[in-house]
């Protein structure tokens, strides 16, 4: 996988929707035993999140993961998260007050990876907000790991 | 009312009072007393010619932290009200007096000094402390079965009718490659789930710390906290024996546990450091632990952020098996949960 153009992506992502940080797990294609890393985060407060490695169903990826729906979070404050943060550690580790957490999907009906957007703050993430980043991303990252992966293969 | 009514009523409060009054000169000895005072306090070495003193019965004084000590004297001020007293009894134990200390004849240095049981007080208090502890205590049972609960729901029911649908189209697929497929479809999320099992009895409660002893049960744990809240811990294990008692293993693991739990909460911090020493001072042999960070700390008299269980279920643990444990802690100068427990 082209690391750097990866980055330039999220970076991009994250210019253009004003997020404190974005970060990506690992692209897996076939869901197979593993545990969820993240593999890369621009705008971290630290190196915290690359030790991070989740089971299967477990923290933010897990759920989004299993679900296969985004979370739309507007304000951590008096959720199940808020009391629970130790089972997603990657909002205690950065802070994050809102976030939105989205599957990307391959062509397959296969979850790839889990793209996290968030803010050290509470924002209220408009549909239509949340529309145009989904689209952003459909085009730019998502195509990008799909041509990444085919060059692979 | 007149003037010897008045001396007469007084005389009549000396000798009945259930409070019971002393009175004391500047060197504390105790000049009179009522006959309250008399039967309560100890006077086994009384030696009736002369005069007793005050701390032949007292205790000292109850100071900050639950401390009792001699800090600060009543004897050597003028007047305190209101302070909280030990004095041995006739029945030889030392009991706690909520106390009064006034000097009322300045001519002579004559003080009076009076005193009320606290027992009943306390006992009171004590049990309503137990009750809200009681109710903490049934609460985090409570949350710890949702949480077991949720895991077995969300995790383990979930996977399982996932296998047991795919097994019932298994019987209608007819190409053999694409059984085989599906087979290997099954196999991979039976494993996974096998996965999901084992973890959830580690979290309980971590076979390796029965089988392989402490070290080995901590190194996993300490892995596991780096993977799940990307913290490191690092760790010194200065011990020769390899295996200890069973009750004080897990005593050690939970302490250990709990401290590092409290640290990845509340310290914001990346690295912990825990260490693990041996010392044998002739017929003491103990262990001694240190787990310390050098995150944001607390008051150590402060209300705690959490249930406040925590803590006390370290210092429980400890002195089921007659060790200690303390907690060092400064704002912004770190924690340091530390103590020993004999082997």
């Amino acid at each position: 996988m082209n690391e750097i153009s990866i980055e330039v992506t999220l970076s991009d992502i994250q210019k253009t929707f004003d997020f404190d940080l974005v970060a990506l797990t690992d692209i897996r294609v076939r869901q197979t035993n593993y545990m969820i890393r993240w593999k890369y985060s621009i705008g971290s407060l630290g190196d915290q999140w690359k030790r991070i490695a989740l089971q299967r169903g477990k923290g933010v990826p897990g759920t989004v993961m299993k679900t296969g729906k985004s979370m739309i979070i507007t304000d951590i404050t008096g959720t199940d998260m808020e009391r629970d943060l130790f089972r997603y550690p990657i909002l205690k580790t950065e802070q994050l007050q809102s976030f939105i957490a989205m599957p990307l999907w391959n062509d397959d009906e296969e979850v790839m990876g889990i793209l996290l957007m968030g803010n050290r703050d509470s924002r209220m993430y408009t549909e239509a907000e949340y529309e145009m980043v989904k689209q952003h991303v459909e085009k730019t990252l998502r195509q990008q790991i799909l041509k990444e992966l085919m060059v692979n293969e | 009312m007149n003037e010897s009514n008045l001396t007469s009523l007084l005389e009549a409060m000396f000798h009945h009072s259930k409070e019971m009054i002393l009175f004391v000169n500047r060197s504390g000895e105790i000049v009179h007393m009522n006959a309250h005072a008399a039967n309560t306090l100890d006077d086994t070495d009384y030696d009736r010619s002369q005069f007793q003193h005050i701390c032949n019965h007292c205790q000292g004084m109850y100071m900050e932290g639950g401390r009792v000590a001699c800090t600060n004297c009543y004897l050597h001020q003028e007047e305190i009200v209101s302070f909280q007293v030990y004095m041995r009894t006739r029945e030889g134990e030392v009991v706690p007096f909520i106390a009064n200390f006034q000097r009322i004849d300045p001519e002579n240095e004559i003080s009076v000094f009076t005193l009320n049981s606290l027992a009943e007080q306390l006992k009171t208090q004590e049990i309503e402390h137990q009750k809200r502890l009681t109710q903490r205590i049934i609460q985090a049972q409570e949350d710890e079965r949702k949480r077991i609960s949720r895991d077995l729901h969300d995790g383990v029911t979930q996977e399982l009718l996932n296998v047991l649908l795919e097994m019932r189209l298994l019987k209608y697929v007819d190409d053999r490659e694409m059984l085989n497929d599906k087979m290997v479809k099954s196999e991979e999320s039976l494993s996974q789930l096998l996965d999901y099992v084992r973890n959830i009895s580690v979290e309980l409660r971590p076979a390796s710390l029965d089988d392989l002893g402490i070290e080995a049960a901590l190194k996993t744990h300490f892995k596991w906290i780096e993977r799940q809240y990307g913290i490191s811990v690092d760790f010194i294990f200065d011990v020769d024996q390899k295996r200890f008692n069973p009750e004080v293993e897990t005593v050690l693991y939970r302490i250990i546990q709990e401290a590092i739990f409290n640290a990845a909460k509340y310290a914001e911090v990346d690295s912990i450091d825990v260490a693990l020493e041996e010392t044998k001072d002739g017929e003491n042999h103990h262990i001694k632990f240190v787990i310390e960070d050098s995150g944001l700390g607390f008051h150590t008299g402060d209300t705690p952020i959490g249930t406040g269980l925590g803590l006390f279920g370290m210092s429980e643990r400890a002195s089921s098996v007659g060790g200690t444990v303390s907690v060092d802690s400064v704002p912004g100068g770190g924690t340091k949960v530390f103590g020993s427990i004999p082997v």
